[in-house]
């Protein structure tokens, strides 16, 4: 059975004016992230992760469309609402491990801080910090730790007190290979213990411990992957994106499309 | 869980205390803004200080003190319990020093001898402390207590020392034996006894007339008390100290001035017991509540620009708090962005901040005390001021301002560090309000009259501010535009320069932004720096003009010989009227031989001093007098008055000329030929009319000198107290003696001087506050820099060719931020300086001198500063694995 839906998109737009002119980094954009699984973002430089991120955040609004996070629909929403919505449905990690900490807090006041926000029994705190493997380091500050354990540290931090949704951008980037995989790791554990995460990365190994891969290009959805198949994205014109590598296989951007009406399927062939 | 809460806000005060930067950094802030709040008021008390001074200086301590009369007889027995009374009074006042008791009758006392011979001139008895141990016996006999009688009284009278007098009026009769003569006084009499005499009570001698003002008798107290009479009580104190402070002169003015008052009510029986009456006649003279209302106008007049200097003062302290602001959210912009993203408010954020600073901030502004009384102790006007004037609560007020500042500023800029944007450039609508501003105060210098009163009007203190923000701003924008239009430009330069280019046309705003406020206070510097002596060497030069030389005097009744003083000369003014044009016009006579040694010369007057005299002795038209005009005088005529009238030819015009005090018309003439042609005039008359005489002599009664008629001023090139001394050694009576100096000190004078004296601690507080704030930007782009430098690396660049860039980028900032503000300040400067013109019409820009060194040297100090730390910084990429910053950075 499909899970439900933590995080659904609606034909996001956004536009930015920029001193060389406007520029849709979000266009269009039809989304969902189920509740429980762990959502990868791809997509080369100025694709329109970040500025994705951000609105399902609610950190920014989109120009057009909507976002809903766990049935609450984002595009009405005042800032004093969507500041309540950030702070008890959405939490984010950011690529560096210092920008997700409080540098004077010790690892458990850190998680103990945002339980107590979230309304959470203060013992939540150290299970997060069992589940993430850092019940020794309960004491120690940022500084003391190592980029991985940080990147750990913020993941229990954003998991505890059960928000609808934990967003974390590249939180790989600045980590070696075996930080970098412990974080996957744990990010692993939190999505199979029912946390939702939505993941922004260029990394291959995040990539593979996602159960989906939504791709974006020129801020738009090129194709969604789940772990056993790739699936084309159909817009709300009905206009079907191939994934990228068969582009190819159409060098005039001409096919021939058959439908077969009593088995449910299309084929595309190549005039 | 309350220790957990008390746990967590520790770690949240105590945060910003990991980043040493960001504590000096607000600390920094507080100090330099919670100086410029402060330090207004210490220079203004200062200044105000200074102006009190200078209006006592020139006072007497004797004629300020207390003059305290009391006209009534005497009763003998209760005087010594009232004098007892009034010198404990005197000498808890803590301001009047020991009193001098003088009892005299009134001055329409006769005396005659025994023998019933008297000259029936009126007479005052008189009894002073000390008075028979200071005057000049001629003779007396120690044996007799008695009557001490002038020497020229003496002769009059053909007695000597054992004599009796008879001394009578309607309300006594005294006979006294004569126990000494004195010598008589004459009015230049050097003696300091005498000048510390009432001076209506001198028994002045005049040797022309042979007489004396008031005949005056001299006799010890006992024996002024035993006659009977006393009809005046006069208690004369000095002031013990000279007050140098506008508390001290008020203090003071206050004891003097209400003396009496309190004596009648706290000995009003005592005084009933002496002089017989419950409500004697009581008087109480001074001079210091005349010098009092002086000063205290003078204070007033300093007030307005000192109020609007100190709200600039707080402007700037205000800005440098928020800049603190800025660069503690720059700082903070990851902590900002955890928070944000947990749901905080930015409001929230602000004042989460502002509590953490807030004990750096109450220590900075301490700080800040101390250093706004260590630079006005510096900077300011040599005068005293004290903590006193900086109210604890101003202080609160600052910090506490400060910090909701700090909230404010933070919480506006919480979204924009945490999450950047693309930059935005600055609203046109501020470059607006600061150019419309600056038009304003255009409008008012252009329009207003320059203000003889000393006055500085508010636009007017204003114009330097911003006049020099818009230029900055200007530029600044102009600079924007070119950068944008340009930054693609110059490949062909050498790759240094290119380099240089390429990072000044993409320089991050806050560079430019603090390069603007460096160009601001560097500005302010110069301004300061250029005004203030040339308001000074200005005031020096009409102060000059207007008294002549370092001193003048009108002198009365005899005449000062010419060639009385190498340093010294006349100058014969009066009054005519042009007949043609009927119109006043003031003539001055000048002495050829001493005119050149006694005056102050300006070649800014029109001519040298020898062409003067060469023009004054030109050939005339037919008899006209070669004159010389000042101001408006139409062309040759005749000018008269009631002893005369004088045909004049002009034979060239001044700008101004010593005791020119207003751009009135004025004629100045030799009076050597005047006396010389008239003279000739005189003879061919006296021969026309006798043609047989052949010796004028008898005929020298009808000669009437030109000159006699005129006012006589000697001007001189030595101080007040050496020309007093000198008129004094002539036996010549002095009148309005003024030198440069009283004029210079004058509150007038020093107005717009203690003024745009502060703006020097402005801009100096400004500009390390800027020029900190730099280096702090720089320090914060270390890492882009860092980047740079590697790919510049990687390009082929060596360290040096890396250097020579960042010299070049680094001079272009600070020297536009040079050009800008030194161009703008002198302009400002010329442009402001003729509203400060109270004194004679010379032209304004006299002696405007502009500190060359200051800016230049300025300029040399930071970019050393800005260099160094550069080099350092790059010192540190080399060191670092270019690899690992470009991976770090990418």
């Amino acid at each position: 059975m499909a899970s439900p839906d933590a995080v659904v998109c609606h034909n996001l737009l956004r536009v930015y004016d920029s001193p060389s002119g406007r520029v849709q980094a979000v266009r269009g954009l039809d989304m969902v992230v189920p509740e429980g699984e762990v959502t990868a973002v791809v997509g080369p430089s100025g694709s329109g992760k970040s500025s994705l991120l951000r609105m399902i955040s609610g950190l920014d609004r989109p120009t057009a469309g909507d976002v809903i996070i766990g049935g609450v629909s984002l595009g009405g929403l005042s800032e004093r609402r969507l500041r309540r919505v950030r702070h008890a449905l959405v939490s984010n990690i950011y690529q560096r491990p210092g920008d997700n900490l409080l540098p004077n807090h010790t690892a458990i006041e850190q998680v103990r801080r945002v339980a107590l926000r979230r309304g959470a029994a203060v013992g939540q705190a150290d299970t997060m910090l069992e589940r993430v493997g850092l019940t020794e380091r309960r004491h120690h500050r940022p500084n003391e730790m190592s980029g991985g354990e940080q990147q750990r540290l913020a993941f229990a931090r954003g998991a505890v007190g059960s928000p609808t949704v934990v967003i974390a951008d590249e939180p790989t980037a600045e980590l070696d290979s075996h930080s970098g995989a412990r974080v996957i790791e744990t990010m692993r554990e939190l999505a199979d213990l029912g946390t939702t995460i939505v993941v922004a990365s260029h990394d291959p190994a995040v990539m593979r411990g996602a159960d989906h891969i939504v791709t974006l290009r020129d801020g738009a959805l090129a194709s969604v992957t789940s772990r056993d198949e790739e699936l084309a994205v159909i817009d709300q014109s009905g206009r079907i994106q191939l994934p990228p590598h068969v582009r190819s296989w159409f060098p005039r951007d001409r096919a021939v499309i058959r439908v077969d009406e009593t088995n449910n399927r299309i084929w595309i062939e190549r005039p | 869980m309350l220790r957990y809460r008390v746990t967590s806000l520790w770690r949240t005060i105590t945060e910003p205390w990991r980043s040493p930067g960001l504590i000096l950094g607000v600390i920094g802030a507080f100090t330099i803004g919670t100086a410029l709040v402060t330090s207004g008021a210490l220079y203004g008390e200062a200044a105000v200080n200074k102006v009190a001074a200078a209006g006592m200086e020139p006072v007497s301590l004797l004629t300020a003190g207390l003059d305290l009369r009391i006209e009534a007889a005497v009763n003998p027995e209760r005087f010594a319990d009232l004098d007892g009374a009034i010198r404990d009074r005197i000498a808890t006042s803590g301001y009047l020093g020991d009193p001098a008791l003088t009892l005299y009758s009134s001055a329409d006392g006769t005396v005659g001898l025994v023998d019933g011979v008297g000259d029936g001139r009126r007479l005052r008895l008189l009894s002073r402390d000390g008075a028979l141990a200071a005057i000049d016996p001629v003779s007396s006999d120690p044996s007799i207590d008695g009557a001490w009688i002038s020497e020229s009284f003496a002769g009059r009278m053909d007695t000597d020392v054992g004599d009796t007098l008879v001394i009578t009026n309607n309300v006594f009769l005294v006979e006294l034996p004569i126990a000494g003569v004195y010598a008589d006084v004459f009015p230049a009499d050097p003696s300091d006894y005498w000048s510390e005499f009432p001076a209506d009570l001198v028994p002045l001698y005049f040797p022309l007339t042979g007489t004396v003002n008031t005949e005056t008798v001299i006799v010890s107290r006992e024996v002024m008390l035993d006659s009977g009479a006393v009809s005046w009580m006069r208690w004369q104190a000095p002031l013990a100290t000279r007050p140098d402070t506008l508390a001290q002169v008020r203090a003071a003015e206050r004891v003097v001035a209400t003396f009496d008052s309190s004596l009648i009510r706290s000995e009003a029986d005592l005084l009933t017991a002496v002089t017989g009456s419950p409500d004697p006649v009581m008087t109480t003279l001074s001079d210091l509540p005349d010098v009092r209302s002086e000063v205290d106008r003078a204070a007033a007049s300093l007030s307005e620009p000192l109020t609007t200097i100190r709200w600039a003062g707080v402007a700037l302290g205000l800005a440098i708090v928020a800049a603190a602001a800025t660069f503690a959210s720059t700082l903070n912009a990851g902590i900002f962005r955890v928070l944000l993203s947990d749901g905080d408010s930015p409001a929230r954020v602000g004042v989460r901040t502002a509590a953490q600073l807030a004990i750096p901030a109450v220590f900075g502004s301490i700080l800040g005390v101390a250093l706004a009384f260590a630079v006005v102790a510096w900077l300011g006007p040599e005068a005293s001021f004290s903590f006193g004037s900086v109210d604890p609560q101003t202080v609160l007020t600052v910090a506490a301002t400060g910090l909701v500042l700090v909230a404010t500023v933070t919480s506006m800029l919480a979204i924009d560090r945490a999450f950047p944007r693309a930059e935005h450039p600055r609203p046109l609508a501020v470059d607006l309000a600061v150019l419309a501003l600056a038009g304003a105060a255009w409008y008012q210098v252009a329009t207003s009259p320059p203000d003889s009163s000393g006055r500085v009007d508010l636009l007017v203190v204003m114009y330097p501010i911003v006049g020099l923000a818009a230029a900055v701003l200007l530029v600044m924008r102009a600079f924007d535009i070119v950068a944008r239009r340009f930054a693609i430009v110059g490949r062909r330069l050498p790759v240094p320069l290119f380099l240089a280019w390429r990072r000044l046309t993409s320089s991050q705003s806050t560079s430019r932004t603090l390069t603007g406020a460096v160009a601001l206070s560097l500005g302010m510097i110069v301004f300061a720096s250029t005004i203030v002596p040339a308001l000074e060497a200005g005031l020096e030069t009409k102060s000059a003009a207007l008294i002549g030389g370092v001193s003048s005097a009108n002198i009365l009744g005899n005449t000062f010989p010419t060639t009385a003083d190498p340093q010294t000369t006349v100058l014969w003014t009066k009054t005519a009227r042009i007949r043609t044009e009927n119109q006043n016009v003031r003539l001055i006579g000048i002495d050829e031989a001493t005119f050149g040694q006694g005056v102050s010369w300006s070649d800014r007057y029109g001519l040298d001093i020898d062409e003067v005299i060469e023009r004054l002795n030109r050939q005339g038209n037919g008899t006209d007098i070669p004159m010389l005009a000042v101001g408006s005088v139409p062309a040759d005529g005749v000018a008269s008055s009631q002893t005369g009238s004088v045909a004049f030819t002009i034979v060239g015009r001044l700008e101004s000329f010593p005791l020119v005090s207003t751009q009135g018309p004025t004629l100045v003439f030799s009076a050597d030929r005047l006396r010389s042609d008239q003279r000739a005039l005189f003879e061919d008359r006296i021969r026309d009319q006798n043609p047989d005489a052949t010796d004028l002599t008898p005929f020298e009664g009808q000669w009437v000198d030109p000159i006699e008629s005129f006012n006589e001023t000697v001007v001189s090139q030595r101080s007040a107290a050496e020309t007093r001394q000198l008129l004094a050694s002539w036996q010549v009576t002095d009148r309005n003696l003024v030198s440069t100096a009283e004029i210079l000190e004058s509150p007038e004078g020093q107005a717009g001087i203690l003024a745009f004296g502060y703006f020097r601690i402005l801009a100096g507080a400004g500009i390390v506050a800027a020029g900190a704030a730099l280096l702090l930007s720089l320090s914060q782009q270390q890492e882009r820099r860092h980047l740079a430098y590697a790919m510049s690396r990687r390009m082929g660049l060596s360290q040096a060719g890396n250097l020579a860039a960042l010299g070049a980028e680094l001079l272009g900032l600070i020297g536009l931020a040079t050009l800008t503000a030194y161009f703008t300040a002198v302009w400002l400067t010329r442009r402001i300086l003729p509203q400060f013109d109270p004194l004679p019409a010379v032209p304004p820009d006299v002696g405007l001198s502009i500190a060359t060194w200051l800016p230049i040297g300025l300029t040399a100090a930071t970019l050393i500063i800005v260099l160094a730390a550069s080099v350092f910084a790059h010192a540190g990429a080399v060191r670092a694995e270019e690899g690992g910053v470009l991976r770090g950075l990418a």
